[in-house]
């Protein structure tokens, strides 16, 4: 079995050449990465916005997400409006705008628990149904209590209940899903 | 006796003695065997094509044809219960053949002598699935055919991507080689299939035990080797073209293979094309499980002399499969409500072909030379070059016009070098090799998205040698190897600003088995072998980095990881009572020291989609064992029965805590009625099959989503014949799978979460062979 030896060398040497061996990968462009979720809620009659926000600027993993969280008022209306942001790029990409070119395969959902607040939908895609970016939210007596914001990609709109917020039958993806601790006072 | 000669057949094997004959009075005269008991095959048809001569073997299996001209011929030998099998035989002189059929496949292993040196495997823990096999479950994957054999399992995404889990192990633990290679696709996902056609294939086998040392250490769990086989030297065209249709997923195969002979030259040409829709559940269509695919290989081999052979063979599968759409969901909280329903999201109540995302692409090359040299019958040098090309696409449901770009894009090289010489003659026979392979593998980054796996350069350079020494009622045998694997990979870093890492590692496994065959008698076998293993971390457990949208899950790999350690020692025990049963019993216990697997973390992680388990790439000393029982009727040549048991569990050995994913207990059995041939009607043989599987009571609440589904028991029927129609054969089945229309979900198919498993289906196959 000389051949073995024969052989062996020139496997060995190209073993040893793979160590030297270089490949050039590339860090992709993360375009469709969300990192920023704002919440802005500007009371109808004036005054300066509560902001909620939500940011994880590497993605999922990494460092921990950093979340700001305001305190509302009781008995009070706001417009709120939501924002989503990829800040891994610069400029800063707007995805809200992604959100309402596709209008008809995305919804906001807004679930408060624990606490004393409604909300209506103030945007509709082109067949009438709630996107949800803009609404309308009103506090009423004070109490503490949580927000949940879904985005779902593809729901069925037509579903009972999705068009009135209820996220039951709503099925399809969640691009967003974040919480937050609402206080109004 | 002046001379032998060897055929190759598919079938089987004759021995051909000539003697002295004159003119047109020539004899073919001989038996026919069981090829896995030895036993004789009575009142088997025997008949030439060429003259429409036809007799009848007596009680002994023997047979005499007379009045022969010289002349080329094809005999085809008809027994009941048995696949009609066609021999070619250039006939000079009075003739004497040997005739093996495969009448237990169940039972067959590579026990025969397959003409040339095949006999090294003799002691092996090995069964085999033959080409008549595959070809009346054409339309089926691999993985799902390999389900015949005791100990061996698929999991599953849904039901066109199946992988085969053999005795509790499979991905990175199960090597798959293909026409010799170390299958070089990504083989480490659950949810990857294996990219291989079993149309351009006409043996499958599974190997359990020892084998490790020959495929490298990805074997640690057991092989599965799928060979294009032997050209058959017949000097005519032949071939078969198959059609097959199934009810469920309105499925449509249709096959082809030619080959052809020559002097030195032969060659083999296959072709597969496939389209199947939505499959449904008893209740609702499980919308967007369509697969298609179109495959074909082309092999060709040269013989210049006697003692020299070159092999060229290339092979081509293409495949698009749908991912369930109910299954496409997001967080953990999107899974939950998923479980909860009575039928899943996103499914439509009609049918269609159509194949969205998410959906997976997937192409693979295989291109192989190699050459042989016989020194002696039983003793030859082989070298081999194989190379692979492996492109693997994934589509997700995406953002802004997104969804056609790919989510995952993977491109994989594989380049192999092999040498390995056996010697079959000598007292001790033995088997050494040398193996190299490269693998370079590369993501796309068009996709937006950070790789799942990262860019990685793995080589890895093995020695091996096997021993077997027969000695009286024994046979031992011992076997070593080692590997040098040398893993450079670039992952990209998770925190801001993301760059690129370059890691090296440096691998050094070993492998040792040591094996023992006791043959009491002809009826009484004992088998036991034990290996010895270390299997280096594969870069998808050092780097794997996202998210599993259809567990919800965050998968994490650990670049510390350390190779793991595994012995496994098997006992087998096979008994015939002749005319009676075949019983065949097999105890193994796999201990693996720094058993690699993913171990959900104990907090959730926080990110903007939700809240998702997050699994790491964990290691800790394991524990798994089983047993097989296989039994097979032997009292009647009409009627046949055979069940089969498995059971296996996997346990840390720390805290005792169950591994996830072990196959539960399951018990098949079937009963078969074989037909006498009539001058139409041959080999027609139906069955009815049931199986139970238990429910997987062994789990851990730690490591699950969901607690295992319930039990469930499956109840099948088929029917094949073959139809002679002049001196044409076709073959025809009809097979009905989950005949009860049951609604059932498994623990190894990852929609159990969302879906039942599919409901009744009947397969159709029609096959004509020329």
């Amino acid at each position: 079995m000389k051949s073995f030896k024969y052989l062996y060398i020139p496997l060995l040497s190209l073993f040893i050449a793979l160590s030297s061996c270089e490949k050039d990968p590339q860090i992709p462009n993360e375009e469709e990465l969300i990192t920023t979720v704002t919440y802005t809620l500007t009371p109808v009659t004036g005054g300066d916005p509560v902001i909620f926000s939500f940011r994880d600027l590497d993605g999922d993993g990494g460092q921990n997400p950093v979340i700001v969280e305001g305190r509302l008022k009781a008995n009070t209306v706001y417009n709120a409006v939501i924002g989503l942001y990829n800040e891994s790029v610069s400029p800063v990409d707007t995805i809200t705008n992604e959100v309402s070119e596709e209008a008809l395969e995305h919804q906001f959902f807004y679930t408060f628990s624990d606490v004393n607040i409604s909300f209506i939908y103030t945007d509709h895609d082109s067949e009438n149904h709630p996107i949800g970016i803009m609404t309308k939210v009103t506090t009423g007596e004070p109490s503490e209590g949580m927000v949940t914001i879904i985005l779902r990609h593809l729901p069925d709109k037509f579903a009972s209940g999705v068009s009135d917020g209820d996220i039951t039958n709503a099925g399809g993806e969640s691009d967003i899903e974040v919480s937050f601790l609402v206080i109004a006072e | 006796m002046t001379s032998k000669r060897f055929l190759m057949i598919a079938m089987g094997v004759m021995l051909a003695h000539f003697v002295i004959g004159q003119h047109c009075t020539i004899q073919i005269s001989g038996q026919v065997l069981d090829r896995a008991t030895r036993e004789p095959l009575e009142y088997t048809t025997v008949s030439i094509q060429e003259t429409n001569q036809s007799v009848l073997a007596d009680s002994a299996g023997a047979y005499v044809l007379d009045g022969l001209c010289p002349g080329d011929y094809h005999l085809r030998v008809f027994h009941l219960g048995c696949p009609p099998g066609e021999y070619f035989l250039s006939l000079r002189k009075d003739t004497m053949l040997t005739i093996l059929l495969d009448h237990h496949g169940e039972l067959l292993r590579e026990v025969v002598v397959e003409g040339k040196p095949n006999s090294f495997q003799e002691s092996q823990n090995q069964q085999t699935i033959t080409s008549s096999m595959i070809r009346d479950q054409a339309g089926q994957s691999l993985a799902d055919m390999t389900e015949n054999i005791a100990g061996v399992r698929t999991i599953r995404n849904g039901s066109g991507i199946t992988k085969p889990v053999i005795h509790g192990l499979y991905g990175n633990r199960v090597a798959i080689i293909n026409n010799g290679l170390l299958q070089a696709g990504q083989q480490w996902g659950a949810d990857h299939a294996p990219e291989i056609d079993p149309n351009s294939v006409t043996v499958i086998t599974v190997v359990k035990g020892s084998d490790a040392i020959e495929y490298g250490s990805q074997a640690l769990g057991g092989a599965l080797l799928v060979e294009a086989g032997p050209i058959k030297r017949d000097p005519h065209l032949h071939g078969t073209f198959g059609y097959a249709y199934e009810t469920n997923g309105r499925g449509h195969t249709l096959t082809g293979m030619a080959n052809r002979s020559y002097k030195t030259i032969d060659w083999r040409l296959t072709g597969t094309w496939k389209k199947a829709g939505d499959h449904h559940t008893p209740d609702y269509f499980l919308t967007n499980t369509g697969a298609s695919e179109l495959n074909g290989s082309l092999q060709l081999v040269f013989r210049p002399t006697e003692k020299v052979q070159h092999q060229v063979y290339y092979s081509l599968f293409t495949s698009t499969l749908g991912i369930f759409a109910g299954s496409h969901i997001s967080n953990l909280t999107d899974l939950e409500e998923a479980i909860g329903r009575e039928e899943p999201f996103n499914i439509n109540d009609y049918f269609s072909y159509d194949i969205n995302p998410p959906k997976q692409e997937v192409s693979h090359h295989l291109l192989k030379y190699s050459g042989k040299k016989f020194v002696d019958e039983n003793i030859f040098l082989e070298w081999t070059y194989g190379l692979q090309a492996d492109h693997r696409q994934e589509f997700d449901v995406r953002r802004g016009n997104r969804s056609d770009i790919p989510a995952l894009d993977l491109q994989l090289w594989s380049n192999n070098f092999q040498l390995k010489y056996i010697n079959d003659k000598s007292r001790v026979r033995y088997k050494a090799g040398v193996q190299a392979t490269i693998t370079d593998n590369s993501n796309d980054y068009d996709t937006g998205i950070l790789p799942l796996i990262p860019d990685y350069l793995e080589s890895v350079t093995g020695l091996y040698s096997l021993f077997q020494y027969p000695t009286g009622k024994f046979v031992l045998e011992a076997g070593a190897r080692y590997d040098l694997q040398l893993l450079k990979a670039w992952p990209i870093t998770l925190t801001l600003p993301r760059e690129i890492v370059v890691m090296e590692h440096v691998f050094n496994d070993y492998a040792f088995s040591a094996g023992a065959v006791f043959k009491a008698t002809n009826d009484d076998e004992t088998r036991l072998q034990l290996v010895a293993a270390r299997r280096s971390p594969e870069a998808n457990e050092l780097y794997s980095n996202g998210l599993h949208q259809g567990v919800a899950g965050i998968e994490e790999g650990n670049w510390l990881l350390q190779p793991e350690v595994s012995f496994k020692s098997i006992l087998t025990q096979a008994l015939a009572f002749p005319d009676l049963m075949h019983v065949e019993l097999s105890v193994y216990s796999h201990l693996v020291y720094d058993y690699i697997y993913l171990k959900p973390d104990d907090e959730l992680r926080l990110t903007i989609r939700g809240a998702f388990p997050v699994y790491k790439y964990t290691q800790q000393d394991a524990w798994i064992r089983g047993a097989d029982i296989v039994l097979i009727s032997d009292f009647s040549h009409h009627l046949e029965w055979n069940a089969k048991f498995s059971w296996v569990r996997g346990t840390t050995l720390e805290d005792g805590k169950d591994l996830s994913l072990m196959p539960p207990a399951y018990v098949s059995s079937s009963l078969a009625w074989a037909f006498h041939d009539s001058p139409v009607w041959k080999g027609s043989r139906i069955a009815v099959g049931a199986e139970y599987t238990t429910m997987q009571e062994y789990w851990d609440p730690d490591n699950e989503l969901l607690a295992p589904p319930s039990d469930y028991f499956l109840l099948g029927i088929r029917f094949n014949t073959g139809i002679k129609l002049g001196s044409r054969i076709f073959y025809a089945g009809v097979a009905i799978e989950n005949l009860l229309n049951i609604r059932y979900r498994d623990y190894l198919n990852r929609l159990r979460y969302y879906a039942d498993e599919q409901g009744i289906n009947a397969r159709f196959n029609l096959r004509y062979e020329f």
